[in-house]
């Protein structure tokens, strides 16, 4: 795979296909993340393939790094980050990113338990999410991410992920509308609380 | 409440990893006596199994390469070898030319063959270029031989085990109506039945990419050993262990299964009997399978594998009805 110990050690010593192997398994997804920060293809094309280069120009130090994969992904959101700040006229308090990270859409099967009204309420339910947790969960979700990844990205422990994922769906399921009774609502306080691990 | 939470723990970690057999129970039981909680399962669980990203086109590869002047053919740095180079190719492209003029009529891009293997055989055939080919029974595979250009094409309708000459230059490259197989030298096996919504390929030895037919974005590799099910439907492709002892054990008239789920394992036989077979059940469906049959007939099989895992079974003029036994 791309990301093997032997592929990872290639690409350091100056292997162009190895690289190029890996830039193809990897690029999507690194472009849907980015998207999901910077919501114009051009810039996000972009960032991703600054990073891409950066990584080349640094090859050698390649192997030191414990896992590639999460490492790009931070590399991402660190350049989409900061390229927000940059681009932002007024000065804000909160630029963690997180706050205003876009779904990616998505095709709709239709199928037994799924149309499009379904698929409404469901992203409905999603954009709802408290930021970080909407973020572990489409990393979970549409870039298949594993707890252990998703965890280094966030810089979160693996439990706290796990807790997001649980929320999230706990939170899904409540607004598929099939519950009759109301659900006492959380107040955002006691939201918040759940997520300052 | 509590037990709320603990069963979307449970989904959680059915949709991240596997289940224990306890838990498995438990989530089953919760299911059949919560029916709202049931209809909130399944919509979650299809919309994270179901539900992928549209497919987004970008130009991220090339322009990495553009900034590092990756060139592929050649060495980067610029040197005499690399002008050498230069001058080979150009005389090169200027002989293919002229001698693709000279013979354009006598030897084109070869002559289309196809080979067919009725449904109860398994035919071996060699390529021109040394490849050599099982197609299982009622497969179809097209060719144009010689082959000529950057790649050796063929086209699969049904199920082949290939054992590809190694040829680096040329990589050999097997298309299916939804995926193609891109390979430089390797043994294996793709499924690609017309009817069937599962297609499959597995890996014996060397490497292959998966390209998917529409949106060649998504692909993946293989290692030795894996083996991966491609969903038409949705284009997703999932990657599992299988076994390699004996690989494309059909040749030898065996019907065989690693680890392999019970919707999948309906289709096959679906298919080497002639019949139709319906899955009810979703559970039962997902029930996974690791067997071996040597011409053992059709209600053999299903009493042979409903032994190992509980399901029940009813064979009727129309077909067959797998359910789960309660």
């Amino acid at each position: 795979m791309p990301f093997s110990k032997q592929s990872i050690h290639l690409i350091s010593e100056g292997n162009e296909k190895k690289f190029r192997s890996l830039m193809e398994f990897i690029s999507d997804d690194l472009f849907l993340f980015a998207m999901g920060f910077v919501r114009k293809k051009e810039i996000a094309e972009e960032l991703v393939s600054d990073i891409f280069v950066k990584t080349w120009e640094n090859r050698s130090n390649l192997t030191e790094i414990e896992n590639l994969k999460p490492y790009l992904f931070v590399s991402v959101k660190n350049s989409c980050i900061s390229h927000i700040r940059k681009n932002r006229k007024e000065n804000l308090i909160t630029l963690d990113g997180f706050d205003d990270y876009m779904v990616p859409s998505v095709d709709c099967p239709e199928s037994e338990y799924i149309n499009s009204e379904k698929l409404s309420e469901i992203y409905n339910a999603i954009e709802q999410l408290p930021p970080k947790c909407k973020l572990a969960f489409t990393l979970a979700k549409f870039n298949g991410l594993k707890y252990k990844e998703i965890a280094e990205i966030m810089e979160v422990s693996e439990k706290t992920v796990n807790n997001h994922l649980v929320f999230a769906l706990k939170k899904l399921a409540e607004k598929l509308g099939v519950r009759k009774k109301r659900q006492p609502k959380h107040s955002t306080l006691k939201q918040a609380s759940l997520f300052s691990f | 409440m509590t037990e709320k939470n603990k069963l979307f723990e449970l989904l959680v970690k059915e949709l991240n990893s596997d289940l224990t057999e306890d838990e498995k129970n438990l989530m089953g039981k919760s299911l059949q006596s919560d029916n709202s909680f049931s209809k909130q399962y399944h919509t979650l669980k299809e919309f994270w199994n179901r539900v992928h990203p549209r497919e987004a086109s970008h130009r991220i590869i090339e322009k990495t390469e553009k900034k590092l002047e990756f060139t592929h053919q050649s060495n980067p740095k610029k040197s005499n070898i690399f002008i050498y180079k230069i001058a080979v190719s150009v005389l090169l492209l200027i002989s293919l030319l002229l001698s693709g003029l000279l013979f354009r009529t006598q030897q084109n891009p070869g002559t289309l063959h196809d080979y067919h293997c009725n449904s109860d055989e398994v035919k071996q055939i060699e390529l021109s270029d040394g490849t050599k080919v099982w197609l299982n029974g009622g497969s179809y595979l097209f060719t144009m031989e010689p082959f000529s250009g950057e790649t050796r094409t063929a086209k699969l309708i049904g199920e082949a085990y290939f054992e590809v000459a190694h040829n680096a230059q040329i990589p050999f490259i097997v298309e299916t109506p939804s995926f193609k197989t891109k390979v430089l030298g390797t043994a294996f096996t793709v499924s690609s039945w017309p009817a069937s919504k599962v297609q499959k390929v597995e890996l014996y030895e060397g490497k292959v990419k998966l390209e998917p037919a529409h949106g060649a974005a998504n692909g993946a590799f293989l290692e030795p050993g894996q083996r991966a099910h491609f969903y038409s439907e949705n284009g997703k492709i999932i990657i599992s262990q299988t076994n390699t002892d004996n690989r494309a054990a059909w040749r030898n008239g065996i019907v065989s299964f690693y680890n392999e789920e019970l919707f999948n394992i309906a289709l096959e036989l679906e298919r080497k009997f002639d019949t139709r077979i319906l899955v009810s059940h979703n559970e039962v469906g997902k029930l996974r399978f690791t067997a071996e049959f040597t011409d053992e007939p059709l209600d053999k099989i299903l009493h042979l594998l409903s032994e190992a895992k509980a399901f029940s079974y009813d064979i009727s003029n129309q077909g067959i009805l797998i359910r789960s036994v309660k």
